[in-house]
């Protein structure tokens, strides 16, 4: 019978692919952090502290190789392409819009979890005796919904969620997102879930307006843009051939501000932390990142400027810095971070004014909010 | 540890290939044993001792029988006593003590029993079972050696999953495995298309199963629809990708393991879908309980009962839960009736018809398969005839029930012949070797991207 030389390629092939794995995963160096994923790799697991009794000593091995498998991020790269063009994207956390950009997939807003989270806002406003305004960022999906297949678009449901927001007694909803539908298909990011400055100083005017004064024109700000920006879309998507972003930064134009961290002892006279653009995450530029609680003292303020209160989840970051200008003091609560008391802060601080800066997806499902006092 | 594991596939695999190939053909049998028991203990650290246990106690009755043909029966009954005992014991204490307290709640102690299954015991007990059975009928020898007896019920190819490996069917393999790299590159190929069974398909409709059965009633009757043929399609894929991936190992280290499902999709009729499906099991059910209890020889009503005491059996094996059996009943009244007289209408019907008939069949089955609490079950049938008013297809259903329609699609094409017969047409063309090279390369290469990306987690929550 005459041989085919094929199945000879075949077989070498294959043991060459199934020896190169482990010879890669043995002589490459090893990791252990992730900048992709930002987090730290799994261990080595070891048999000696396994429990007979209990084994899981298999499914340790199991995370432990798929963790520091060779090519890992392209492979995981190979599969989010492979699910995004077989259609199953509705599967995934990200979804690509016809335009490239990234979209995270819709939260199912439980119109209960929302709720109490209100009541607890409303309530606060009342112990502090200030009207909370809430500043609520819409969804990106929601937003660029004409840019989404039909079925996709369709699972966005956030004007369900404003709505109920703007019924409740107690609050005051900050009217943006009507504008960010009709204007703002650009104003987020494309590889990250985060506004761009044009977003930021929209909702910044709103909220200005809202509140009584006039806002600043876009002259009182100097735009600045770095290129090569990658966000948490793409970093959870893996769609790794997603173009990179401009990161757009509106900086207050003369101003001396004062910045302390309730959980750093250092004071600092910049809203912008430069440092953060050497590592992976660029995001914490602004204020750097999210803390507990972040002061910011407005050195070249009038007077009588008003005391502001912003509770934010990272969306707040970004808004802060063009607030800085009309403020006296802005003093900044996470309640992720901060347990203490947002009515007794107010008193502290005098606070004029009480505002709640956070994307929609946080406000149906953040922890801290449902711990308000 | 599973095949589709890369635990599997970049250490063990490897380790082992190495091994049996470079050792001489002396050894090669013995290291095999040794993988294999490796390969179990692996997940089962101490069930590995009770299967050690079984495999010598019934090497032993086996020496036992050849030597006394007088007591050659009551070695088998005990044998057999024994192998039943050790599944019971571990696969349906549970299930016994859940329904005796059931039934008589007052004067029992309402303590839960739960002990944890052995992996793979219904089929290493079935194995050894055959050998012993075989045995006693004088369809075999006897095997002295223990060390080939236990490679043959430990081969790790076939040890936790099936096929179910008659010893007969293996025995003259063992002395003379057929290690040609025709046979190999053959045993490479099946074991590729099994892995992207697995893992390219039944993960992928298992995907799409579990968020339709997760939300029953709101997804629309159609959306329920299509939620028991991806199970359907999860279920066959899983089972027969990894037959395939199984009878793909045996084929590299020179064994030949009976097929073990052959297109069940495409049966035009539910006697003809269990001739395809899991082949080995119902081949076994044949062999050793429906033809001793008289088959078809003693008239229809002893065949009917015959039919439904092995279907009750069958769907017993499956689980330890009594929607297991309710689905093997399921199965003993309609090849009942199809025996008596469906059979001769649905002949009358156009052969697709038939063929889309019988999925339905399969796939109702497959949902009596899945649920294993009737409530849940009665709740998710329910839906399929639209009495919780959830309209045709909800906008969450349609999301995924269209994002997976492409899967789904290959799913059903692949469930025919039709690419095995594509492949047989064109094998006389010279460029269709090296094609077909590279589409395994790239399934490979896909497969494992899907099993890294099981992992892939990012952690950003501090971001927002």
């Amino acid at each position: 019978m005459k041989r085919n030389p094929w199945n000879l390629v075949t077989v070498v092939l294959f043991a060459l692919l199934l020896l190169a794995v482990p010879l890669a995963f043995l002589l490459l160096p090893y990791r252990t952090f992730s900048d992709a994923e930002r987090r730290y790799l799994a261990d080595a697991p070891k048999l000696g502290e396994q429990d007979l009794s209990d084994w899981s000593y298999d499914d340790k091995v199991e995370t432990f190789l798929a963790d520091h498998l060779p090519l890992r991020n392209a492979l995981v790269s190979v599969n989010a392409y492979v699910t995004l063009y077989t259609g199953r994207q509705v599967s995934a956390d990200v979804y690509m819009d016809r335009d490239g950009y990234l979209v995270e997939a819709p939260v199912d807003f439980d119109a209960k979890e929302i709720e109490m989270r209100l009541t607890r806002i409303a309530k606060l406003g009342e112990t502090a005796g200030l009207t909370p305004r809430l500043l609520v960022v819409p969804s990106t999906g929601w937003v660029r919904n004409g840019k989404l297949p039909k079925t996709l678009a369709a699972l966005y449901r956030d004007e369900k969620a404003l709505q109920k927001i703007a019924e409740t007694q107690g609050v005051s909803l900050v009217p943006i997102a009507e504008k960010f539908r009709t204007e703002g298909t650009e104003w987020f990011y494309r590889t990250d879930h985060h506004w761009t400055a044009d977003g930021a100083f929209a909702a910044y005017e709103a909220y200005m307006r809202a509140a009584g004064h006039e806002p600043l024109s876009k002259d009182a700000f100097e735009r600045r843009t770095v290129d090569g920006y990658v966000g948490s879309t793409r970093s959870r998507s893996a769609l790794w051939l997603t173009k990179a972003d401009a990161l757009t930064i509106d900086a207050p134009k003369d101003c001396s501000v004062t910045v302390t961290f309730s959980d750093d002892d250092a004071t600092y006279h910049s809203l912008f932390f430069e440092a953060h653009l050497d590592e992976y995450d660029w995001y914490p530029l602004f204020l750097d990142g999210n803390h507990p609680i972040t002061v910011i003292e407005n050195g070249r303020a009038e007077e009588d400027a008003p005391v502001l209160l912003l509770v934010k989840d990272s969306f707040g970051n970004t808004l802060a810095p063009l607030l800085v200008p009309s403020y006296k003091t802005i003093v900044m609560v996470d309640p992720r971070y901060s347990k203490q008391s947002v009515s007794e802060l107010a008193k502290q601080y005098g606070a004029d004014e009480l505002l709640f800066c956070y994307s929609i997806e946080r406000i149906a499902t953040d922890p801290g909010l449902r711990l308000l006092k | 540890m599973v095949f589709s594991s890369l635990t599997f596939l970049f250490a063990f695999l490897p380790v082992t290939l190495i091994g049996y190939y470079l050792l001489p053909k002396k050894w090669k049998i013995g290291f095999l044993l040794l993988a294999s028991l490796v390969f179990y203990a692996w997940g089962e650290p101490l069930y590995v001792l009770l299967m050690i246990g079984s495999i010598v106690i019934n090497w032993l009755i086996g020496l036992l029988m050849d030597k006394s043909e007088r007591h050659k029966k009551a070695f088998l009954v005990a044998s057999v006593v024994l192998n039943l005992a050790l599944l019971f014991a571990f696969k349906y204490t549970g299930l016994f003590w859940n329904t005796v307290k059931g039934l008589f709640p007052a004067p029992l102690s309402q303590k839960t029993v739960s002990i944890r299954l052995p992996i793979g015991i219904s089929f290493f007990t079935f194995q050894i079972m055959s050998y012993v059975i075989d045995l006693y009928r004088g369809k075999t020898k006897v095997q002295k050696n223990p060390v080939r007896f236990g490679a043959y019920v430990t081969m790790f190819p076939q040890l936790i999953a099936g096929p179910i490996v008659r010893y007969v069917d293996i025995e003259a393999q063992l002395e003379n495995p057929d290690l040609s790299i025709d046979s190999i590159s053959d045993g490479v190929r099946q074991f590729l298309v099994g892995l992207g069974k697995k893992v390219l398909i039944a993960n992928t409709m298992g995907t799409l199963f579990s968020q339709l059965s997760a939300t029953p009633t709101e997804n629309g009757v159609l959306g329920a629809w299509i939620g028991l043929f991806a199970y359907s399609f999860q279920i066959y894929f899983d089972f027969s990708g990894y037959s395939d991936m199984a009878c793909g190992l045996g084929r590299m280290l020179g064994f030949r393991f009976v097929q073990n499902f052959n297109y069940p999709y495409i049966a035009d009729s539910v006697t003809d879908f269990w001739r395809r499906w899991h082949i080995s099991l119902s081949t076994w059910f044949r062999e050793y309980v429906y033809i001793p209890l008289g088959g078809n020889r003693r008239g229809p009503a002893r065949q009917i009962l015959n039919l439904m005491i092995v279907w009750a059996l069958t769907g017993l094996w499956h689980g330890a839960s009594w929607n297991f059996v309710v689905w093997g009943m399921y199965y003993g009244v309609l090849l009942t009736l199809e025996k008596l007289f469906s059979g001769k209408v649905l002949q009358k019907l156009p052969k697709v018809v038939r063929r889309l008939f019988t999925f339905l069949i399969a796939s109702i089955g497959w949902g009596i398969f899945y649920f294993t609490d009737f409530s849940a079950l009665g709740v998710y049938f329910g839906s399929l005839i639209g009495i919780h008013n959830a309209g045709l297809l909800s906008q969450v259903s349609a999301a995924w029930c269209l994002g997976f329609l492409p899967t789904l699609l290959l799913a059903a094409v692949a469930s025919t012949p039709l690419f095995a017969n594509l492949a047989g047409k064109l094998e006389k063309y010279r460029w269709f070797a090296p094609v077909r090279l590279v589409g395994c390369v790239v399934l490979f290469v896909l497969c494992i991207a899907s099993l890294a990306s099981q992992s892939y987690n990012p952690f950003i929550y501090f971001r927002f």
